[in-house]
Parts: structure tokens; C-alpha cells; sequence
């Protein structure tokens, strides 16, 4: 049952059909991320309660994710 | 010389690890966010940004048991979401033994109250809302009386929870939320920061800097 101001139409609209991002762990940070390509992702947002992980360099908002580095 | 030694030490991180930075200056408070939908047992379709219960709740007991870690700055930006998701995530901090503050930044609407006020302290900052209204009911309904029994006990499920977890008094939060004239198309109203706080909802006006000041107090205390 939802409890929430946004009308349900709005909510369960299904104009899109599959969600551009993915959830992936990189440097151990659940991030939400974008793929661009086999190895390449961007990073949309991070989920952590540490707030010194907000500041790292590789992990803000559309800083490019190369798998390839992390082997 | 207390530099000296941070150098030597450094130097000895380089020898030993082959790293500059061994001890890292952990904050003690961490922060979680409450954004867009919270999102229930159903996963709902893309265009919506969620904040799901699978990701806050382990955190949060993580957090607890962390002894590093003494309090949670909660920063909700909500639009509301699934009735028991809330109160889950509700509950949880309500029984937290780490000292929490919240900040309701931008609208913490619906199920974004009872989320709210379960932290020790709350604050709201001047220009955010928060609108507390009855729950709907969508779908397939069924005229019984049933129907009502049902949909009345979820509601008295979050008046229950914002109630012994806040200032405000039953009637006076049955009244906001039944309230005719303040919304457009609804029953309800709409709390604009100074207004949420003369209400009871929420303990004080502030942001980030006097939410974290009493969160260190709270610690403090603690």
C-alpha cells in the first residue's frame, strides 16, 4: 500500500521498460551505475553512509569506471 | 614535533606498506538519505528514484553495531512511498541506540513523517514541506465495510508511530490530516517548515550545521 503525494498513475507509468542504470560494487561501494560499454561504467550515485566516500575522486557522479583497471 | 612524528610515521607507512596514508580520519557520524520513493515490496518501474529498504535497513543495523560509529544524520528529501517500507525503516531508527538527527530537506510528505520524527531530534529546514494527508486506496476496491476497517488500520498504524514519536497530540495530527481546504484536489495539509515545528511534528527549524551540532550533543550525552 503506497502512502505518497505523486499520483499512482505517475508512479506506475511504464513508458520506459528497462531501467538505464545497474547496481554494481566497485571499490567494495554499492554504486548505482551506467554501462557504456563491456568494461567501461559511469557512476550516477553511490550508496553509503560513510560520508568520505562522497568525497573520493573515482566515485563522483559521472567519473568513468574502467573494469579493465581493476583486474 | 608532533609534525615530525606524523612525518616519521608517514615515512614508516611508506617503507612498511608502500603507502602514503595508512590511518585514515574516519568520521564518527555517518549519513543516510531518504530520496524520491520509498520503495516497498513491489520494485517500481524506472522513471521513479527510490530509496529501498534492502539497502537502509542492514545498513542501519551495520551502523548499530559499529562502535566507530555514534550517530546518523538522516537527510530526507521524500515524496512518500510504501506504507510498510516507511515504518520498517521508521522503527528501526526509533530503536536505535546511536544518537540520530534528522533534516527534512526539500518535502518529507506522507510516509517521509513518521521517517522523520523517529530520529531523536529533527529538524526541518525553512523552505521544505511536508503534507500529511489520509492514505488512498487503489485498485480493486470492495464495497464492505471491511474495506475501510483495513484501509483505517494502516492509517492508525502511522498516526500511532508519528504520535509517540513526536510533539504533536493525536487530535491535532488526526486534524492536519483531515483538514479540508489546504490542498487542491485532497483532503490534508501542507506544513511549510516554521509551520511544521508550531505543529508539533518536528522539534526545530535548522540545517546542517545545527543538525550536526545536536547530534554531538547527543553523542556527547550518550
Amino acid at each position: 500500500m503506497l502512502y505518497t503525494v505523486v499520483p499512482i498513475e505517475q508512479i506506475m507509468d511504464q513508458k520506459e521498460q528497462r531501467s538505464h542504470y545497474q547496481e554494481m560494487n566497485i571499490s567494495g561501494i554499492p554504486c548505482y551505475v551506467e554501462k557504456l560499454s563491456d568494461f567501461e561504467y559511469k557512476i550516477i550515485r553511490i550508496h553509503t553512509s560513510d560520508p568520505k566516500k562522497y568525497l573520493a575522486k573515482e566515485l563522483q557522479p559521472g567519473a568513468i569506471v574502467n573494469l579493465k583497471d581493476k583486474l | 614535533m608532533d609534525n615530525e612524528k606524523q612525518e616519521n610515521k608517514n615515512l614508516e607507512a611508506i617503507n612498511q606498506l608502500g603507502q602514503t596514508k595508512v590511518v585514515s580520519d574516519n568520521s564518527n557520524i555517518h549519513i543516510v538519505t531518504i530520496i524520491g520513493q520509498v520503495e516497498g515490496h513491489l520494485v517500481l518501474p524506472p522513471q521513479n528514484k527510490t530509496t529501498k529498504y534492502e539497502h537502509i535497513l542492514p545498513q542501519l543495523v551495520a551502523i548499530e553495531q559499529n562502535p566507530d560509529i555514534h550517530g546518523i544524520l538522516l537527510l530526507i528529501n521524500t515524496v512518500g512511498g510504501d506504507v510498510e517500507a516507511g515504518l520498517a525503516i521508521a522503527e528501526v531508527i526509533a530503536s536505535m541506540s546511536t544518537a540520530t538527527v534528522s533534516i527534512v530537506l526539500g518535502g518529507g510528505h506522507s510516509i517521509g513523517i513518521p521517517i522523520a520524527v523517529s530520529a531523536d531530534y529533527s529538524f526541518i529546514v525553512h523552505t521544505a514541506t511536508m503534507t500529511v494527508h489520509p492514505i488512498r486506496l487503489t485498485g480493486l476496491v470492495i464495497s464492505v465495510p471491511q474495506t475501510y476497517d483495513h484501509l483505517n488500520k494502516m492509517q492508525e498504524r502511522i498516526i500511532n508511530f508519528v504520535v509517540n514519536n513526536s510533539r504533536i497530540s493525536d487530535e491535532s495530527f488526526r486534524q492536519l490530516m483531515f483538514n479540508t481546504g489546504d490542498l487542491a484536489r485532497d483532503i490534508g495539509t501542507v506544513l511549510v517548515g516554521n509551520e511544521a515545528v508550531n505543529s508539533g511534528l518536528i522539534d526545530a527549524v535548522g540545517g546542517v550545521h545545527h543538525a550536526l551540532s545536536m547530534l554531538k550533543r547527543l553523542i556527547g550525552e550518550k
